[in-house]
């Protein structure tokens, strides 16, 4: 049954106890300690213990725990470049773009992207519970405290990703609060679904507005998005040439709106894997190395963002533009090639803010206090895809 | 013969505070449900009589109404079989009414049978089924 959490907070709001389903209790009793809970099997159980001849007790919260280990980063070979950048994401909480031909991996790295990402903190992991309560998508009633991760096929609707239809259900982006909204084959999705996700990603909810309903979800996701340079799949790679030229790419790549890709700041090229990579017997760095690496990131984001006096989830790539540019001034030289990069490339304002936030989340995970030249540069690579640079040299 | 009990209606996700009110009048014998409800709250009717003849209980030779208060904001959902189905016991005298003010009560249909598990040998299936899966 849908909403039984919602309801027991709201119940506990207002002073008083909450009856529901049995499959339901242990769902509901997350909403607090002292809330009173009784959730009968069945309609003489309930009478019984008004009665007092049979009393029932509270229902126990319940932890889902995963079946199996979550797929490991160890598991790819080579794409060096593309797992530092999934890790930049992960760290700053950073929205991604991998473009690469088919078979090269990159819905692998995005499905291992949550093994890297820190657990969910109790707040947000009622958060995400709430909207899962009312999707009715909590198994057994049991929560979890790793991050959601979405990833609608490129079919989907556009109340199906931003929420909508007749209840007014949560949506994809609302599903992946405080996770990770994956879009493989990214141009493959109807453009005014993907242009309905401008809103959500800049303010992290959806505001759905019908003639009955008028319901605001939140929805603050970090987009994960994969696709290939051009239609046939294989533009880029040494020796190929598309059939229709380079139209081709360019009209594939057309797919997605300006304002869409200004909102993702780590943009990677996955090339195919060599042979070479895959024959390597070492075994890559598994993701709970990587996964210490970000979670110290995180912290020193906790720590800063609690010194002044915000949210305590707030990451580098959702905090207000204000504080970016106080928290992420850079020293004189890295100024100066900020400079240069944003008139040559023509940042727009949000371009070159988050410029400076993935900067500074590079900062973080080198642990150094100051943005220096080497993080803008790294940022600013990661902004422009190869033939942007090459046009603008 | 008049019941109260507090439920909820879900607007995104908050919870808004939704009373059942359920009377016992004389009259022909039928249920009405009334205040907005949606197909699936409507037939409500049907599965709550179904639970209670199921419990053992049997609806008096009476006109039955249920409103779902407030009036004007719509009803949806299968959360309103279980505490419209209380009210009605409420308002019988099965359960006493005063226990129940202090809860908010929502849910689906009242089991009718004792239990909904699956047999144990499919249970094990999905259960296999699920771990080859991961």
């Amino acid at each position: 049954m849908a909403g039984a959490l919602p309801a027991a907070i709201g119940a506990n709001a207002i002073g008083k106890g909450l009856i529901c389903p049995h499959a339901s209790g242990p769902e509901s009793a997350w909403a607090g300690a002292d809330i009173d809970i009784l959730a009968p099997r069945s309609l003489i159980a309930i009478a019984n213990h008004f009665r007092g001849t049979q009393v029932l007790s509270r229902p126990e919260p319940a932890v889902r725990k995963m079946a199996g280990a979550a797929l490991d980063l160890a598991d790819i070979k080579g794409q060096e470049s593309a797992k530092r950048a999934l890790e930049v994401a992960a760290a700053g909480g950073h929205n991604l773009l991998m473009t690469g031909p088919p078979g090269s991996g990159k819905s692998m790295l995005a499905q291992r992207l949550p093994s890297i990402l820190p657990p969910l903190s109790p707040k947000e992991l009622l958060e995400v519970s709430m909207i899962a309560s009312i999707a009715g998508e909590l198994a057994d009633g049991r929560l979890s405290d790793r991050r959601p991760f979405r990833s609608p096929h490129h079919s989907a609707s556009m109340a199906a990703m931003v929420g909508g239809g007749l209840r007014v259900r949560p949506g994809e982006a609302a599903l992946a609060h405080n996770g990770v909204l994956f879009l493989d084959e990214f141009p493959e999705f109807t453009p005014q679904v993907l242009d309905a996700l401008r809103q959500p990603l800049e303010n992290g909810e959806c505001v759905i507005a019908r003639a009955n309903h008028r319901v605001s979800y939140p929805a603050r996701v970090q987009l994960v998005a994969a696709m290939n340079p051009c239609r046939c799949g294989m533009a880029g790679q040494p020796g190929y040439r598309c059939l229709r030229g380079p139209r081709c790419q360019a009209d594939y790549q057309a797919r997605i709106s300006g304002p869409l890709m200004d909102r993702i700041d780590i943009r990677v090229d996955v090339p195919a894997v060599s042979a070479a990579d895959l024959i390597r017997p070492a075994k890559a760095e598994p993701s709970s190395v990587v996964a210490a690496r970000v979670a110290r990131a995180r912290d020193i984001q906790r720590e800063r963002f609690a010194a002044l006096g915000l949210a305590a989830a707030t990451t580098n790539a959702h905090c207000a533009t204000a504080v970016v540019e106080e928290i992420a001034e850079p020293d004189a030289a890295g100024l100066a090639l900020l400079r240069d990069a944003s008139e040559k490339l023509g940042f727009s304002a949000r371009a070159y803010h988050r410029v400076l936030r993935v900067a500074r989340t590079l900062a973080d995970l080198d642990g150094e206090a100051k943005v220096g030249r080497i993080h803008l540069a790294e940022s600013i690579s990661y902004r422009m895809s190869a033939e942007r640079l090459a046009q603008a040299a | 013969m008049v019941s109260r009990v507090s439920t909820v209606a879900f607007e995104g996700i908050e919870a808004v505070p939704v009373d059942v009110q359920v009377m016992i009048a004389p009259g022909k014998m039928n249920i009405h449900i009334v205040g907005l409800p949606d197909k699936a709250v409507a037939e409500s009717r049907e599965r709550v009589q179904a639970a209670l003849h199921a419990s053992g209980l049997s609806l008096p030779v009476k006109k039955v109404t249920v409103n779902l208060a407030p009036a004007d904001l719509p009803k949806e959902g299968s959360h309103y079989d279980l505490p419209i189905a209380l009210g009605l016991m409420a308002a019988l005298g099965a359960i006493p009414g005063d226990a129940i003010a202090d809860y908010v009560v929502l849910g689906d249909s009242p089991s009718t049978a004792p239990s909904r598990r699956w047999p144990a040998r499919c249970r094990r299936r999905s259960a296999r089924m699920r771990s080859a899966r991961a």
